[in-house]
């Protein structure tokens, strides 16, 4: 083992003290060269509650962090010091996704200016003042040149002090901005803390967490309450899909959740779908009419969650924008992809109807590229145009056999069933991929009376980028799920797909996503598995031709349109762009969230003033005593319909609660956000 | 010899060189803030960064040896960029009451600052956490505007070798101050104020006295009396742009009638006197232990030097009794000035305030010492610094430069030159040769050009030794005696003659302590900054002083003759033990409540 890896400079090994969010914590002692990922995965057995790996402090205080897009790197002194960190004492402490990275460099330079002597001026004073700044940043009082002063700074220090001590002090500041400055520039810009973690910006962890910025605390604190109706308008402030949020989002807010650390999270968006199913008629949130934002001409292209919230938000300042869709029903994703037994139509109908009814016109069947070009609407006097046309494209997997009969793809696929009603579905279906899209493609083809479905997917299970419950549901349908499996090539026989050569895969190094790249495995023989439909759900994409055509957009190098994240702003002044189309597929909290962006972009550039009066905080009033101990009720999930009751059907799988489980489940909130009024968050 | 190369420019330096030493070799100016010469390195201010070549991070010249082919930058952008951003991290944490700080543009920090074109500052954040300590009668420190450079600890521990500065505490909170977060009262402090000479902004200066000065010469009852240490008119004129060790003795005492002293005077006039008194105490002492074979404390140490005797009474006060009983030259004259001369002018002594202007800061401690206390009516009133005086010229706006050269005033102005070497170290020891030879032999000292060259100079501790032939009939027992004499400065220096002296028996008669490095002309309140070169110039304008007068030892001052006719009697008479004399107690070196 030692001689491992002997061809390296340093040779023996080293002992490492292994701490913090790892299953196995302790004194570990490994050949100098270890890479990293063995080091947390191999040993430390990963990440504790299965979180995603974020970074690790190596060496102690004055080390420095390391992502994880080096979790393949070898341990040893010389790779340690070209990323920043050091070997130091050995101190190897590993952090998941609920680290603030910003907290973390504010953490041990707090740490090592109380260690200082006070000697030497660059580590005695310098120190004081990184971690002065940090705290400004912490604090929400940041300014972007603050990243720069502490990188001169850091590096002036480590230049300048007596001993070793200041002169790798400034390392953990130094190695967070290298590797996390966006999460610098969201602490300075956004105000936002996306860990949930610095105090000042941060009034609920939940609440940062979701990326529409719902009051998450507020609304289930009322619904606790039985404030059913405000509450929902509280969540409306924020976010028009309560209904469809309530079933298909992916709740970051549970995982962020601090009950967690008592037992488990709050079910939020259970909560959630016990208050929208409380909706008699649907509610109109408040609306500003403004006669003159009612003239302004603003295309929407895109009727996707991003497009119909940039729509909502707009409506509500006095905008009459105009929403185009390609397919003859509005929703993208919602309606095209997403089946009716995780989202009943009706429920997602009512919430489009509700936003067409503040003035957002919808006009479907008009397609981009085909109907009209992004030039032809400015030609035709509007003014903005949002580009919200998601991820529409499948994409194929190019191997022997693609193109034989019974080989389709996922988008399509879904696409076919939910907007035509029909779909041709095999006996035997394999679907390649381990996304929402390979999913949702095995649970219809299940329900459409395959009598074998199985997702084949080239990682394992942990890795797959699906939700973990609708994995969980797939498998209790009868789904097949084979991990570390690879598609080598389809067998076709007549021109019809017979079956799916597969390539056993065993997991490598880890790659710069900070998984383990999955790699052939020799040792095992390749296997057939019969299928007479096989569905790609690789991946997503954009045909750029049909989306810009002439009209010169920047693109990023994954090949999404280049927008700005905060405003939707693009390399066209007069073209926004927002939701997947600029992010690749996403989650429809995000879309809705980048719609509500764009559109105090777009009120902003036309007024020249922000007008977002949903923003904010209100106190919501709700009962509460904070000397109580927390309700001791446990976590509860939502029912779902039988197994047999499933088969041939779209009825909704998950079912609402009793009102005395919903409050129950709702007192359960910690109320992190009581009596917290953060100086500096834009929530 | 090793070959180096400091910005492009090769040169030839000794192998145990610093950087530093070898830039100023040749010229190259690095700035420094924490250095102190001759002693170790401690590389703390860092603002003596220099790039050297292959060297992973930046070097502190002030502590970085030269070594074969060094290739150094002291001027490279890094190296400027971080020496700047040394002083604006200082300039981030310090005070910055630039406009009411007493140090103005005398301050190192702001010459700095100045230097590398800092005009705004870089950096925002807590200051340093301020702490006044006026506790004693001499010195002032001011935690606010503490740069930790750590000068004054290197000075205080280890050439003076007392010990009651330390760093306190660690990190951003660092302070400098005496053990456990005392005050200076609180610990054994001999006041002699080396720590504010070698401050280089504002954090440690000697407590002024100049308000309550003005304020007795706007007083038409009261009669201002004035005396210059010989120290002064060595130093002073470094305060206008003079050379150190120009003699501007003239322009003092014009500039002292001017600020409107009524009778400006000369402590060179009771250093004479108190060699009168201490060379006959010597010889009484001598013929006590030589003839009566009496128990008499020998050697003899002189006295003048108030920061040595709070240094005896605090840590060898084994040695009091062997102190001279006389008063030092500055508390003679009060004495002398508050009786001889108001009865002389009809002036009661509660109507007379008498100034002094001294280089030291525990001259301010002596002053208000119970000892010092003739009848109720304390010697001296209040003494300022030569800075302070300074001060005072500019506050007044006297040009000094073109002030004409007056002349002291009588009867207590005159003095020979043996009195103007009481400001250097070997100086009291040598006027005191010059006459208690004199008077055993009634011969000249034979000497060339009456200098005894042993004991002249900067080394720690010199030693000299004289045969006594061709006695006068009264001191026929001192016939062949080999007088042993020697003479320390620096209380560091002194605390190793003693611990010898304390473990080896006495091999002296006669021992001359000054408590500053230098003597006198380094003393603690003279101008900044003073180092050996400095402290050699003003030696060589007082020897000059002294060979310049006619009169060269302090028997043959007619005034003091005068003096003694008129009024003391003889040397060690009774007036004189009443006036002249005292006595020192142990002090407790911890606490003084």
């Amino acid at each position: 083992m030692v001689r491992k890896h002997r061809d390296r400079k340093s040779k023996g090994t080293k002992v490492f003290a292994l701490a913090g969010a790892v299953r196995n914590t302790g004194l570990v002692e490994v050949p100098i060269g270890t890479h990293l990922g063995e080091l947390i995965y191999d040993i430390g057995g990963g990440i504790i509650n299965d979180k995603q790996f974020k970074a690790a402090q190596i060496g102690g205080p004055s080390g420095g962090c390391i992502p994880k897009q080096n979790l393949n790197v070898p341990l040893d002194y010389e790779t340690l010091a070209d990323l920043g960190a050091i070997m130091g004492s050995g101190g190897l402490i590993v952090m998941d996704e609920n680290t603030c990275m910003v907290d973390v460099a504010r953490f041990f330079i707090e740490f090592v200016q109380e260690e200082s002597c006070g000697k030497c001026v660059p580590c005695r004073t310098g120190t004081r003042r990184m971690l002065e700044i940090l705290e400004r940043i912490c604090a929400g009082q940041g300014e972007m040149e603050d990243i720069d002063r502490l990188e001169e700074l850091g590096n002036f220090i480590k230049t300048a002090s007596l001993c070793g001590l200041g002169q790798t002090a400034p390392n953990p500041i130094l190695s967070t901005i290298r590797h996390f400055r966006k999460e610098y520039e969201q602490h300075i810009i956004d105000k936002y803390c996306e860990a949930g973690v610095c105090a000042g910006l941060v009034r609920a962890p939940c609440l940062s967490a979701c990326p529409c910025g719902v009051d998450v605390p507020g609304f289930v604190s009322m619904v606790g309450d039985q404030r059913y109706a405000e509450a929902l308008k509280l969540h409306r402030e924020r976010n028009p899909f309560a209904s469809v949020c309530a079933r298909v989002c992916f709740h970051t807010c549970e995982d962020k959740c601090r009950r967690a650390q008592l037992d488990s999270p709050v079910s939020i968006r259970a909560v959630k779908r016990f208050m929208v199913d409380q909706e008699v008629m649907v509610q109109i949130p408040e609306v500003l009419e403004n006669d003159e934002n009612a003239k302004r001409k603003i295309a929407i292209v895109g009727a996707g969650p991003a497009g119909l919230s940039c729509a909502y938000f707009l409506a509500r300042l006095g905008y009459k924008p105009v929403v185009l869709e390609s397919e003859p029903r509005p929703g993208g994703m919602l309606v095209q992809a997403i089946p009716a037994y995780r989202l009943p139509r009706e429920e997602l109908a009512r919430e489009i109807r509700m936003i067409e009814s503040l003035g957002v016109t919808i006009e479907t069947g008009q397609m981009l590229g085909r109907d009209y070009t992004l030039e032809s609407l400015k030609d035709d006097g509007y003014e903005l145009i949002y580009l919200a046309i998601g991820a529409p494209l499948g994409v194929d997997l190019n191997i022997k056999g693609s193109d034989a009969d019974g080989v389709t793809e996922a988008m399509s696929f879904l696409r076919q069933y939910n907007i035509r009603g029909s779909v041709p579905v095999g006996k035997k279906v394999v679907v390649v991929g381990g996304g929402n899209a390979a999913i949702d493609a095995a649970r219809t083809a299940m329900r459409l009376g395959a009598e074998e479905v199985t997702v084949i997917y080239r990682r394992t299970r942990e890795q797959m980028p699906a939700y973990a419950e609708e994995i969980e549901e797939a498998l209790d349908e009868g789904v097949k799920l084979c991990t570390l499996l690879n598609p080598e090539e389809f067998v076709v026989k007549h021109g019809k797909v017979t079956g799916v050569l597969c390539h056993h895969m065993k997991l490598g190094e880890f790659d710069r996503s900070g998984r383990r790249r999955p790699q052939d495995d020799a040792e095992e023989t390749a296997e057939v598995i019969e299928a007479d439909q096989v569905i790609i759900a690789i991946g997503q994409a954009l045909n750029k031709d049909t989306t810009v055509g002439n009209l010169e957009v920047e693109f990023n190098d994954s090949g999404w349109v280049k927008a700005d994240p905060r405003s939707g702003a693009t390399s066209v002044p007069w073209l926004l762009a927002g939701g997947d189309v600029a992010t690749g597929p996403s989650s429809v909290a995000q879309a809705i969230g980048a719609g509500e962006c764009a559109a105090i972009e777009i009120d902003i550039r036309l007024t020249g003033e922000d007008h977002s009066f949903w923003r904010g905080y209100k106190d919501q009033g709700a009962t509460f005593d904070p000397d109580a101990e927390p309700l001791a009720y446990a976590r509860e999930k939502l029912p779902t319909i039988p197994l047999a009751r499933r088969r041939h059907n779209f009825s909704e799988v998950e079912q609402p609660w009793s009102e005395a489980a919903a409050l129950r489940q709702a007192r359960r909130c910690l109320r992190c956000d009581y009596g917290k009024q953060p100086t500096a968050s834009n929530e | 010899m090793i070959n180096i190369t400091i910005n492009s420019q090769a040169v030839q330096v000794p192998e145990d060189s610093t950087i530093l030493q070898a830039a100023r070799m040749i010229n190259v100016q690095i700035p420094t803030m924490c250095h102190i010469e001759k002693r170790d390195p401690i590389g703390a201010c860092r603002v003596c960064l220099v790039e050297v070549e292959g060297a992973k991070i930046l070097q502190a010249a002030c502590s970085t040896p030269v070594s074969e082919g060094m290739v150094i930058h002291t001027n490279s952008k890094k190296a400027r960029m971080a020496r700047r951003f040394v002083v604006e991290l200082l300039l981030s944490e310090h005070d910055g009451n630039c406009q009411t700080c007493d140090r103005g543009s005398d301050c190192e920090l702001r010459t700095l600052g100045e230097d590398m074109g800092i005009s705004d500052l870089a950096f925002e954040g807590e200051k340093i956490k301020p702490h006044m300590d006026e506790t004693t009668p001499a010195l002032i420190r001011d935690s606010a505007k503490c740069i930790k450079c750590r000068r004054c600890v290197t000075v205080c521990n280890e050439v003076q070798g007392v010990g009651a500065l330390y760093p306190q505490d660690r990190g951003f909170d660092v302070f400098i101050g005496p053990a456990f977060c005392r005050d200076l009262k609180d610990v054994a402090c001999v006041q002699c104020g080396q720590c504010a000479a070698v401050c280089p902004v504002g954090a440690i200066a000697e407590k002024s006295s100049t308000p309550a000065i003005w304020d007795a010469i706007e007083n038409p009852d009261i009669c201002v009396v004035v005396q210059t240490a010989p120290a002064i008119r060595a130093a002073l004129g470094e305060e206008f742009g003079y050379e150190p060790g120009t003699r501007v003795t003239g322009k003092m005492v014009a500039a002292l009638r001017r600020l409107g002293f009524d009778s400006v005077f000369d402590t060179n006039f009771t250093a004479d006197l108190t060699i009168m008194e201490e060379g006959t105490e010597l010889l009484t002492r001598l013929k006590k232990a030589l003839v009566d074979k009496e128990d008499v404390a020998l050697p003899m140490f002189t006295s003048c030097s108030p920061g040595w005797i709070n240094f005896a009474e605090f840590y060898f006060p084994q040695f009091l009794p062997n102190i001279s009983t006389c008063k030092s030259p500055q508390q003679m004259f009060g004495a002398v000035a508050k009786s001889y001369y108001a009865e002389k002018i009809g002036v009661d002594p509660k109507n007379m305030i008498v100034v002094s202007v001294m280089p030291c800061t525990a001259k301010k401690f002596e002053a208000q010492r119970p000892e010092m206390n003739a009848d109720g009516i304390q010697d001296v009133d209040y003494v300022l610094t030569t800075r302070e005086l300074a001060k005072m010229i500019k506050e007044a706006n006297l040009d000094f430069n073109s002030l004409p050269d007056e002349e002291m005033d009588a009867p207590l102005g005159l003095s020979s030159g043996a009195a103007d070497i009481f400001a250097n170290t070997g100086g009291v020891m040598e006027a005191a040769l010059r006459t208690a030879y004199e008077i055993v032999t009634g011969r000249e000292l034979p000497v060339e050009n009456l200098h005894v060259a042993p004991i002249t100079g900067l080394d720690g501790i010199k030693e000299a030794s004289l045969v006594i032939e061709g006695t006068v009939d009264d001191w026929k027992f001192l016939e062949g005696v080999e007088l042993k004499v020697a003479v320390s400065h620096g209380l560091g220096n002194t605390r190793r003659m003693l611990e010898y002296v304390k473990a080896n028996g006495c091999p002296y008669h006669f021992v001359e302590v000054m408590t500053c490095p230098g003597g006198c002309i380094g003393g603690g309140g003279q101008p900044r900054f003073t180092d050996d070169s400095v402290r050699l110039k003003r030696i060589a304008g007082i020897y000059a002083e002294d060979e310049g007068k006619k009169l060269r030892k302090s028997h043959e001052n007619p005034d003091v003759q005068k003096l003694y006719q008129d009024f003391l009697g003889a040397p060690l008479g009774e007036k004189s033990h009443h006036l002249l004399h005292t006595h020192y107690a142990p002090k407790s070196q911890t606490m003084s409540d």
